[in-house]
């Protein structure tokens, strides 16, 4: 069997107001090590859920979930970070020691300086070290969320929407990066986003979630750093939008 | 580092212009304007003679008194006294506020157990307790500590439940994200992310304290300040009454300071929100 995370018939139910409701339907999926993922859905989906499973957050009602054992032997670390939806830093802690949180009392001190030091440059916040949370804009923000999941170098890197609530330069910016960091470490890498040009941009596949159950998957054999104007997006992108919405992009005039 | 020091200013602009009334920021000298402007007032009325001394002794009168105390010790006995209470009161109130607190606020399922008879006790001033806790705990320092006690508990509890219940869930889910343990999600974000509300509840506690204190020490004890004022009041020195009364203001300004300075090295983050002085 190939590694990598595999769900095997996931529902996730929550109860609400007496009634229930069915956050994820069935789900089954496979993720190979290594590769990138983008879940795409809209809101209410069950995107969340979804990261919250795999992260460990909840239990499934149902079906089973197999994650790749923690290498590297770390102790108690888990193998799988999560960037949540909102950067949720420790407002008490600077930028620097946001970052270095994952660490303390897991590496030695060296280790983990050289560690922080190596995410600070990768994620160029170096300048920003010793400012505290408020003194930071959101962009930044998001970056130290997704330095203080790396920094402790998980095999899984799960990503809730990191840039819905940045403006489009800084969005398209650090899509960049993101495309870069999975280049460079190799990781599995899961991003959930609502954004079907991000999604065309980013993933080597394409989950479509519709009402908690998988709408479409796609793969996109193109290389990144990709250019989604191109014509050979065209149909992909159809196909995406028609999973969504069956086909009825509703026009804007 | 350039870029930090204009973040901080900048921080620092925002604190300002986010007040609702434009106030120039005058420096620590200022602040002993009308300290100053009363001593002169004073002076100049009793020297004036428009009231009888025995009313409010002259300014000169009450330096004299006070240094008679101090050289012969007696102030600083009587400091000492009010002093030792207060420590002992304090950290047996803090001792049993704050776990309390992080108990209830972690399962605030249990106040249900505890909020009647908090909320019993919260309404009764310690000082009316005050001849029930002579008869069961004596004359002596039990009662005076038991007074303390129930002057601070309600500030340190309440603020601490506060903290802890108000502190934001999802902090504390990253911390299970991470894997971290429950004792560290504890240490490593539940405790600092009430710590501002602690040290809030505990510096209102310390200003009751010395208030709940001296009352106690009025009615009764041998030392002390109150007593001292006590003292003073059977015997009609009322210079003496002023130098207890100057003392504990010093102190309590004195103590508040100091705490407010622990705080601010331990919440520096709380500066930044534009939260820093005042209560
Ligand atoms: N703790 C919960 N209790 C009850 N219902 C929940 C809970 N969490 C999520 N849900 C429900 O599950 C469904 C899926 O929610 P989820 O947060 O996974 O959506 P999403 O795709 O992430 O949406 P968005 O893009 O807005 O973040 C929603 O209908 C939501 O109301
Ligand atoms: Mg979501």
């Amino acid at each position: 069997m190939a590694e990598g995370i595999r769900l095997q018939g996931v529902s996730k139910i929550y109860p609400l107001a007496g009634g229930e409701v069915r956050a994820l339907e069935d789900l089954s999926l496979f993720l190979p090590r290594g590769s990138f993922t983008v879940v795409l859905g809209r809101s209410g989906s069950g995107k969340t859920t979804l990261l919250r499973l795999l992260a460990g957050l909840e239990e499934p009602t149902k079906g089973r979930i197999s994650l790749p054992r923690n290498e590297g032997g770390e102790g108690k670390k888990p193998a799988v970070g999560l960037v949540f939806q909102e950067p949720r830093l420790m407002p008490w802690l600077t930028v620097e020691e946001n970052v270095a949180f994952s660490l303390k009392g897991r590496l030695g001190k060296e280790e983990a300086t050289a560690r922080v030091e190596a995410m600070l440059a990768l994620l160029g916040l170096e300048d920003f070290r010793s400012a505290y949370p408020d003194q930071i804009s959101g962009g930044m923000a998001q970056r130290v969320a997704l330095g203080r999941t790396l920094a402790f170098d998980p095999a899984v890197v799960l990503m809730d929407e990191p840039l819905g609530a940045l403006d489009y330069f800084t969005r398209r910016r650090l899509q960049g990066e993101i495309a870069e960091l999975h280049r460079r470490t190799g990781k599995t890498f899961l991003l959930v986003t609502h954004d079907v040009e991000e999604a065309l941009a980013l993933g080597d596949s394409i989950v479509v979630l519709e009402a908690g159950r998988v709408a479409d998957c796609l793969d996109i054999p193109v290389s990144r750093p990709r250019e989604t104007g191109r014509p050979e997006f065209l149909p992909l992108r159809r196909r995406v939008l028609e999973a969504i919405v069956g086909g009825e992009h509703p026009p804007l005039s | 580092m350039a870029g930090m020091e204009k973040s901080q200013d900048w921080i620092k602009g925002a604190a300002d212009d986010g007040g609702l009334l434009p106030c120039p920021s005058l420096g620590f000298a200022w602040g002993l304007l009308f300290p100053l402007v009363a001593l002169f007032l004073w002076w100049g009325g009793s020297a004036l003679g428009l009231w009888s001394p025995f009313l409010l002794p002259s300014p000169a009168a009450v330096g004299r008194a006070a240094w008679r105390l101090s050289a012969s010790g007696e102030l600083f006995r009587h400091v000492g006294a009010s002093a030792l209470r207060i420590a002992w009161g304090f950290s047996l109130s803090c001792l049993t506020a704050f776990p309390l607190g992080v108990l209830l606020g972690l399962r605030p399922g249990l106040g249900r157990l505890f909020h009647p008879t908090l909320e019993f006790l919260r309404h009764v001033p310690p000082l009316a307790l005050l001849p029930m806790l002579i008869l069961w705990f004596g004359i002596g320092e039990a009662s005076k500590t038991a007074v303390i006690v129930l002057a601070t508990f309600f500030p340190v509890f309440l603020n601490t439940l506060d903290g802890v219940s108000r502190c934001d869930r999802k902090l504390i889910e990253v911390g299970r994200s991470l894997g971290l343990s429950e004792g560290e999600r504890f240490r490593r974000i539940l405790f600092p992310a009430s710590l501002p509300s602690v040290l809030t509840g505990l510096r209102l506690g310390l200003g009751y304290s010395w208030r709940a204190l001296i009352g106690a020490e009025l009615i009764a004890a041998s030392s002390g300040l109150g007593y001292l004022i006590h003292d003073a009041q059977a015997l009609s020195r009322s210079e003496v009454i002023v130098v207890a009364i100057l003392a504990m203001g010093l102190l309590g300004a004195l103590t508040d300071e100091l705490f407010f300075r622990l705080a601010r090295r331990l919440a520096p983050w709380k500066e930044l929100h534009g939260l820093g002085r005042g209560n």
